[in-house]
């Protein structure tokens, strides 16, 4: 075996092994992932004046909620609970469909205006839900034009309609 | 409060009854996200009439969340769960109607007399927390913080995980004490902090859009209304029941943690041992619908007294009305009663009439929400999505919470899918902020002398109390929980 090869080779088997540890059990997962966010909070706390019990410094705080996040993050981990959303029931295009909407939305809400923004999230959402393109596009199109009407006439909040010239 | 001030009332609470029975009735978007929704629409109001419009979203979404559990065996809100148990039995054997009527007007008993217990014991509350140091202060929210997470989630590990996560993002801004960024990453939209609604509505509304909504349809078989008003027997058998509900649900709504489902299962476990017709039980006893709705009204309105009194959410729903007071300049405890005290009358009586208004909302119009129940789910996602996204852009005009939006629906989907519960994000990133404000003022009140702080006269007990719940909480590991995620 190569010297590259035998590291490539050690690296698979670990990640197999892990994902084997993490098979059927999503509350390992979760946990590592808590606690990985509470390593990351730890280390920009860190970057912070931290002072003392008595003379807290701005970093002193986040650095005990992090430490404190941290061990929930092992303990979640190292649990042998299987709990998970019974109730979940989105599929991943219908997810995938209304994140994109969003951030259609965002990108479009100022340089193209209010209505448009809103009619296109409505349309992606519709989609998202279920419905056939044409009926998407009508529900959605009436969702989007009614909701940005009622903001801007119904409760007179100042929201540019159109696209800026 | 003059008659025009009263009037100006009547529309906010009528507008709030419906949109929170709506909420109720449509599974989907809960109450922490309607208010968190309206928040940027409450603007143009006055505070006592944003105030009020908001709290009816609660109060209704307490009552159609009933009319679903007794029609459908779904209960839009959690505590509907126990009003489902006997009412959907009723609603099997043809008393659909004498079910909604007792569940109705058990709630509409419940509300007035809570209305009336919150007016006498409020202002007395706000009297006492004058007195209060930052150090008392910091003590009860950790208390209410540990009762919160010991008591209020599924497991105590992912619970005060998920409250610590909470907490982490409201360290997201300028240090208060020295004016140093904290955790914005140099992005200057993050120097205020990460706003509330971007938060509440991205967790509750796209994460649950996410979740459960996207691709589903509605389809549940509706059991037929009947006639409305119940027989005299029933409203015998519902009287007593609903008192009691009322107690049990306003002891419930004054101590954190204690949310509605909290209250309409231990009005239920009462009801079983000392009602009347509890032979009844599991062929449809009146009294397991009249106490539980009377508790679970009961405590969505008694959790006002420590909100408004001591400014302390008790519930996630609570928590975002908190973040309503703040934005609308009328910060809930003394400082209420001092600066805006019609914003407190206003309260008590929105709370009057949103009630009157749901009895008549939830008996004749009964109808509308049973149609309701019929919107397909392509109708509806795409109407929460375009609020909530709309919504969060016209309160701040920045695109950036919309992209904010974007990433705490993510979280709300990924951590829903883990099985954590998101209720005690909410309470981290408001308790957070005021713990941390608190404790500090202490230390740098007592100059830094841990004696003195520990001397302030509720420090040392709440301490205690943490301990001794963490002690329960430890001998009940083997117990099943309390409750799941309860308010969304």
């Amino acid at each position: 075996m190569s010297v590259v090869r035998v590291p490539t080779v050690l690296l698979s088997r670990a990640a197999l092994r892990l994902a084997g540890v993490f098979h059927g059990r999503p509350q390992a997962l979760s946990g590592i992932c808590v606690a990985g966010f509470a390593a990351f909070a730890i280390a920009l706390a860190l970057t912070l004046p931290v002072g003392t019990v008595t003379r807290m410094g701005p970093g002193f705080l986040p650095l005990t909620v992090g430490a404190g996040l941290f061990a929930c993050g092992l303990i979640i981990a190292l649990s042998r609970s299987s709990e998970r959303c019974a109730a979940c029931t989105g599929s991943v295009r219908s997810t995938a469909l209304t994140l994109l909407a969003i951030a259609l939305f965002a990108v479009l809400v100022e340089p193209a205006g209010a209505l448009f923004g809103s009619v296109v999230l409505g349309v992606g959402s519709a989609l998202a839900a279920g419905l056939a393109p044409l009926r998407a596009a009508l529900a959605g199109g009436t969702i989007g034009v009614g909701c940005t009407l009622l903001f801007v006439y119904g409760l007179a909040v100042p929201l540019r309609l159109w696209p800026a010239i | 409060m003059d008659p025009g001030s009263l009037f100006a009332l009547v529309w906010p609470a009528l507008l709030g009854a419906g949109l929170g029975t709506l909420v109720g009735v449509l599974p989907g978007i809960g109450p922490a996200a309607t208010i968190a929704l309206l928040l940027p629409l409450s603007f143009a109001m006055t505070p006592s009439a944003a105030i009020v419009l908001l709290c009816g979203v609660y109060f209704g979404s307490q009552y159609g969340s009933s009319t679903t559990a007794i029609l459908l065996n779904i209960p839009g809100e959690a505590s509907g769960v126990v009003t489902a148990e006997e009412g959907h039995r009723m609603a099997l054997d043809g008393r659909a109607g004498a079910a909604l009527a007792v569940a109705a007007l058990a709630s509409l008993v419940a509300g007035l007399l809570t209305a009336l217990f919150v007016w006498a014991t409020t202002p007395l509350l706000a009297r006492i927390a004058l007195a209060l140091s930052s150090a008392d202060i910091a003590a009860l929210v950790l208390l209410a913080a540990a009762t919160i997470v010991l008591f209020g989630v599924a497991s105590g590990a992912r619970g005060v995980a998920m409250l610590l996560l909470g907490v982490a993002f409201g360290f997201v801004g300028t240090d208060f004490g020295g004016g140093l960024p904290r955790f914005t990453f140099g992005v200057a939209e993050l120097r205020d902090g990460i706003g509330f609604v971007p938060l509440v509505v991205g967790l509750f509304g796209i994460g649950e859009v996410l979740a459960n909504h996207a691709g589903r349809h509605a389809g549940a078989t509706v059991a037929p209304v009947g006639r409305l008003w119940p027989a005299r027997t029933d409203l015998a058998a519902a009287a007593v029941p609903a008192l009691r509900g009322t107690l049990v649900g306003t002891l419930v709504g004054l101590f954190p943690g204690g949310n509605t489902l909290l209250a309409a299962m231990a009005s239920q476990a009462l009801e079983r041992r000392v009602a009347g017709d509890r032979d009844r039980y599991g062929r449809g006893a009146v009294s397991g619908v009249a106490g539980p709705e009377a508790a679970n009204n009961a405590t969505a309105q008694a959790g006002l007294v420590p909100l408004v009194g001591l400014g302390l959410p008790g519930n996630p729903v609570m928590a975002v009305m908190l973040g309503a007071f703040m934005l609308h300049g009328v910060p809930p405890g003394p400082v209420l009663f001092a600066r805006a005290p019609e914003v407190f009358d206003a309260i008590v009586w929105g709370m009057v009439f949103a009630n009157l208004v749901l009895v008549v909302l939830n008996l004749p119009l009964i109808g509308i929400w049973v149609r309701l129940l019929q919107l397909p789910l392509g109708v509806l996602v795409p109407i929460i999505v375009v609020v909530s996204a709309l919504g969060t852009y016209a309160q701040s005009r920045a695109t950036f919470d919309v992209w904010l939006l974007l990433c705490f629906g993510v979280l709300g989907f990924v951590l829903r899918k883990a099985g954590l519960p998101l209720a005690p994000i909410v309470f981290g990133a408001v308790l957070g902020p005021l713990f941390e404000d608190h404790v500090r003022r202490a230390f740098l009140q007592a100059r830094g002398d841990v004696g003195a702080v520990l001397s302030e006269p509720l420090v040392v007990p709440s301490l205690a109390v943490v301990v001794l719940l963490l002690l329960v909480r430890l001998r009940q590991r083997q117990s099943p929980p309390l409750q799941a995620e309860t308010e969304r």
